[in-house]
């Protein structure tokens, strides 16, 4: 039974979601209040008229009264745009997540917002930095639902959008949970983009005064006027609200779990430093320009597992992935990129064989999947040779993924094996097409 | 002055701050005076309210469009309070603190409680709102004058405190933020300023009967709704003291009787409709002028019919001027000036006329002008004209802000009824019978009755009461009990007098644990306390003291007495009694003594 059909129970009038009620218990008291939508099973939620909900269990309730109807749902917000002449036009992809949503505060609910000028009610001033010239919102999910055909599907959107000669750049928002995936999944799939394209989220929900987002999304705005013309996120650089950081798409990733500043650069330095006030300072040299080129799309992506190893770690779950049809699969191994083999030493006798790596890194590669290595410790490089394990493990038919964080080395393995035999893809993986690959360990990189 | 015939009409609101941990993360409700170990920068965007429309406090506090500085400690705040990360399960001990409240005030329990954000934009809170959830309704507290209504306890978190404030800038001490406070609301049911004093008091007593709400400045503050006939409610913030409480409420009175009267001769000269927000930028006037205007933007507007009318007093000492001054301050300019008090402050009579002619002000007309940046000269009278209407229908719907001089100026229109809205990052909470199953206080006047039957007698047993060592001085009862409960009741309350004649002031509870445990053990005799415990304060140790003062055994006595009898053997008992006692320098019971030299005497 729906809430709804449960309120009517008690009341002979067609009884709706905000409208006025007095709800009277089994003991005759008497509540009055705005009927509030509630996920709880076993009661109903009114709003008093001091503000505060209250909740009264069905089992205490004798009936429901209608006092008067309610009012829709407020609407979102919106805000008329003037297009001015000279601003760039950029199109913007909404895809859900927190940024981009409007909460009404009588039930507490949360809609999308549909169209730009919905957005830019949330950041008035981003209209002063550029024209937003469309919204387009292909799905609206969480970003941890989101899946790689979905990466698909908006690498296409924004190829097409960044073709067009009236589009100066695009900005997609996102959930930020996954968004490091998805601006690695753009990265690879956009290629020669001429354009910037801002991937932008929000730490904090758009009903408080502290939403982050809409600074996020002013700094995303400056980004588009900007000459780098490539994919990066543009999230908070600090927990206070100075600058956003603009950071290369395949070498950012989430760091903390709920900081505004949670977007960090791994092994690389930040593209640039946006100021809400439009001020940009360029951090990292190495960046594309904006150019006329063509971009090409490039996308998809194949069933690619990541698996973690950990001392006593059992590697037979490798076998469920070759078993299940996967291409590829990443290892986060510990340190320089080691996973367990019990060979490091004569001693290890004690070591059960059973628990050791090689054996079923030998089986995957020979049935042609590609192991490619990371590491656990995100920051630093992973290298094939210093210990024995390691030469073992190279020597097995891994293969090492440099400085590439394990969700970066996930998203271009799958991108590669989706559009190269897994022999191609095994050699294309050390080489760099989106940034993901930095020759030098810049010592400013770590912890930035 | 007849309250009842005033149609006066008075509420309370009384906040106070639990001993827990913070409501929302287990931080320490412990506020800092060292320096911060740091400081963040945030800003606070406007949001659009519930109706789809900024709502009006918001708007105003919106032209501020201040810089936040939150300063933290590293060892004692957390990244909740610094709106970085989810609020936690709500504090299970504040809220049964809440629930122990909640029965002492006859009040019903919620069985299930909903967290809501209450939208905040003063920078206070460094979300934008401040957590808050109803546990306990339809209460009352007995008092003098009859039955006064408690109709709701909330519990939520308390707002950052503010350390100072410099141009654009307000910095904010994030200790206080998160601390569980208690709010009690009353229903209009006072009848009088002495009895708004009273209800407080009472509310107050009652709380700390808990054991684990704070005492000191600050810890309990008290909000007042108070409206007459023909007035309207308003709400007046802050009033920290008691004693000012009446002359606070007397004053908000008297204020709403001249605002009525005000307004009725007002509507007679002008109406809304001839107050046009038309501004003039007058700076030309006063190039030359030798007031503080030169050089700067001025912006004047004039307001048709209100000659007169803006320095007449709704207060001693405030003006409707005054009110819009406060409005200047909270946009960031030093105040106003008007031409009911022109030419004043330099400003010459010439320029005074410069200005009527440049606004076109006619004789029954007034001016105002604001000076600075220009934004906020226009914000200044947008707002300052949008008051000044307000007058037009009598009271203003305002929250003042008490003033330490007992009338209180102008903090922001009155919100909206609804500026709440779910918290969506918590569950709801369910008040379990575990819960419910917490130890039960007693009331103020059952603790009274307690303390009367265990002899301390009436003024004794209210000061105990009232005291903010309640705690301690029942923790010790429960302690010491061969102690009798008066004996232990003066001499820990009296000590303080006593021995601040010594010059000590710093007295701790381990001075007196000490104390007592010598006493109870019957090691040291109740009458040489002030010396034991002067000692103790100085920090000898245990054994020390009872060396010096402990009890003399009985042999030890009997030597003293003999002593004294072959010297003064002929001296009367009571002479005797004197000299022993005397130069046992209290190591002596005076039963023991007695008993002593009639033994020895025969």
């Amino acid at each position: 039974m729906t809430y709804i059909e449960k309120i009517k129970n008690f009341s002979d009038k067609n009884i709706r979601v905000l409208d006025k009620v007095r709800v009277i218990t089994k003991k005759e008291e008497g509540f009055d209040g705005v009927l509030i939508p509630n996920s709880e099973e076993d009661g109903l939620v009114l709003k008093l008229s001091n503000g505060y909900n209250r909740f009264v269990e069905f089992k205490n309730v004798k009936k429901i009264e209608l006092i008067s109807r309610g009012e829709k749902i407020a609407s979102i917000p919106s805000i008329k745009i003037t297009r001015k002449k000279g601003l760039p036009n950029v199109v913007l992809i909404a895809t859900g997540g927190t940024i981009g949503t409007h909460v009404d505060y009588k039930t507490g609910g949360v809609f999308m917002c549909r169209t730009p000028e919905q957005i830019i009610a949330t950041v008035p001033r981003i209209s002063k930095v550029v024209n937003i010239v469309r919204m387009l919102s292909p799905f609206t999910i969480a970003s941890e639902d989101i899946t790689p055909e979905q990466w698909q599907e908006i690498a296409g959107m924004v190829a097409r959008e960044v073709n067009k000669k009236s589009v100066d750049s695009v900005i997609v928002t996102v959930g930020t949970d996954t968004m490091h995936y998805l601006s690695a999944a753009l990265s690879f799939s956009l290629q020669k983009l001429s354009k910037p394209v801002a991937v932008v989220g929000a730490q904090r929900s758009p009903d408080r005064g502290s939403f982050d987002g809409s600074m996020n999304l002013l700094c995303a705005a400056h980004y588009c006027k900007s000459k780098i013309a490539e994919v990066a996120t543009i999230m908070h650089g600090s927990s206070e609200d100075d600058y956003c950081l603009a950071i290369r798409g395949t070498k950012v990733r989430k760091m903390h779990s709920s900081r505004r500043d949670a977007f960090r650069p791994i092994n690389d330095l930040p593209l640039a430093k946006i100021w809400p006030n439009g001020r940009i300072e360029i951090l990292n040299q190495r960046y594309t320009r904006r150019s006329d080129s063509k971009t090409i799309l490039k996308t998809g992506f194949s069933k690619v597992g990541l698996i973690k190893v950990f001392p006593g770690s059992n590697p037979e779950i490798m076998d469920w992935y070759i078993k299940k049809g996967y291409k590829g699969i990443i290892i986060e191994g510990t340190g320089l990129g080691h996973v367990p083999t019990g060979e490091s030493s004569d001693k290890t006798k004690s070591f059960d064989k059973k628990l050791s790596w090689l054996p079923w890194v030998k089986k995957a590669v020979k049935k042609g999947v590609v192991v490619a290595i990371t590491t656990q410790t995100i920051y630093g490089r992973v290298n094939p040779y210093v210990y024995r394990n390691l030469r073992l493990l190279n020597r097995a038919g891994a293969v090492f993924c440099e400085d590439m964080h394990p969700e970066t080395a996930l998203v271009k393995l799958a991108w590669l094996l989706a559009n190269h035999e897994p022999s191609q893809a095994k050699e294309l993986i050390k080489k760099n097409f989106a940034g993901e690959i930095s020759e030098a360990t810049i010592n400013k990189a770590f912890l930035y | 002055m007849n309250y009842e015939k005033l149609g006066f009409k008075c509420g309370l609101e009384i906040h106070a701050q639990l001993d827990t941990n913070k409501l929302f993360c287990s931080c320490p409700s412990m506020l800092r005076k060292e320096d911060p170990d740091f400081r963040v920068e945030r800003k606070l965007r406007a949001v659009v309210g519930e109706t789809g429309k900024k709502d009006v406090a918001t708007k105003l506090e919106e032209v501020k469009d201040k810089l936040f500085v939150y300063e933290g400690y590293d060892d004692t705040t957390c990244l909740v309070e610094m709106d970085s990360e989810p609020p936690h399960m709500m504090s299970r001990e504040a809220l049964m603190v809440s629930v122990q409240v909640a029965r002492l005030l006859n009040m019903n329990i919620l069985k299930k409680v909903l967290v809501m954000r209450k939208t905040v934009v003063d920078g206070s809170n460094t979300s934008g709102f401040q957590r808050t959830a109803l546990v306990a309704e339809d209460g009352f507290v007995d008092t003098s004058l009859g039955r006064v209504r408690v109709n709701m306890l909330s519990l939520e978190e308390d707002a950052a405190r503010k350390i100072k404030e410099e141009k654009d800038k307000i910095f904010y001490r994030i200790d206080r933020l998160g601390i569980p406070l208690i709010e009690l609301r009353t229903e209009p049911d006072i009848k009088n300023p002495f009895h708004a004093v009273e209800t407080a008091k009472k509310l107050g007593t009652t709380l700390w009967m808990t054991n684990h709400v704070k005492r000191g400045l600050g810890s309990i503050r008290q909000d007042v709704n108070v409206s007459i006939k023909g007035g309207t409610r308003v709400e007046i913030k802050g009033v920290q003291d008691l004693k000012l409480m009446p002359k606070i409420i007397e004053n908000e009175v008297l204020r709403q009787k001249n605002i009525i009267l005000i307004s009725k001769e007002l509507r007679k000269k002008s109406s809304p409709k001839l107050l046009k927000k038309d501004f003039k930028n007058v700076s030309k006037i006063f190039e030359k002028s030798k007031s503080f205007l030169k050089g700067k933007n001025v912006l004047g507007v004039c307001l048709k019919g209100f000659k007169g009318f803006i320095s007449r007093e709704i207060l001693p000492n405030r003006r409707i001027g005054t009110e819009i001054a406060d409005i200047a301050k909270m946009v960031g300019l030093k105040g106003v000036l008007h031409s009911d008090e022109l030419p004043a402050y330099k400003v010459s009579a010439r320029e005074v006329n410069g200005v009527n002619k440049a606004l076109s002000c006619g004789k029954s007309d007034a001016f105002i002008i604001a000076a600075g940046e220009i934004g906020k000269c226009y914000q200044t009278l947008e707002l300052g004209v949008d008051r000044l209407k307000q007058f037009f229908k009598g009271v203003p719907k305002d929250v003042r802000a008490a003033r330490p001089d007992g009338t209180t100026a102008f903090l922001r229109p009155m919100p909206g009824s609804a500026r709440m809205y779910p918290e969506t990052d918590l569950p709801i909470v369910e008040i379990s019978d575990e819960l419910l199953r917490v130890e039960r206080v007693e009331t103020p006047e059952q603790k009274f009755d307690k303390f009367v039957n265990m002899g301390l007698g009436e003024e004794l047993a209210s000061q105990v009461i009232n005291s903010r060592k309640l705690k301690d001085f029942e923790q010790l009862l429960v302690t010491y009990k061969k102690i009798k409960p008066t004996e232990l009741a003066k001499m820990f309350f009296g000590a303080k007098t006593e021995l601040k004649k010594k010059g000590i002031t710093k007295l701790t509870i381990k001075n007196f644990s000490e104390l007592f445990g010598l006493i109870n053990e019957g090691v040291l005799s109740k009458d040489s306390y002030v010396e034991a415990l002067t000692m103790l304060s100085k920090g000898r140790s245990r054994k020390v003291v009872e060396k010096k003062f402990g009890v003399m055994s009985e042999d030890e006595l009997e030597k003293l007495v003999k002593k004294v009898l072959k010297k003064h053997g002929s001296a009367s008992f009571g002479a005797l009694m004197g000299l022993v006692r005397g130069e046992a320098r209290g190591r002596a019971d005076g039963k023991m003594v007695f008993k002593m030299i009639q033994q020895l005497k025969k």
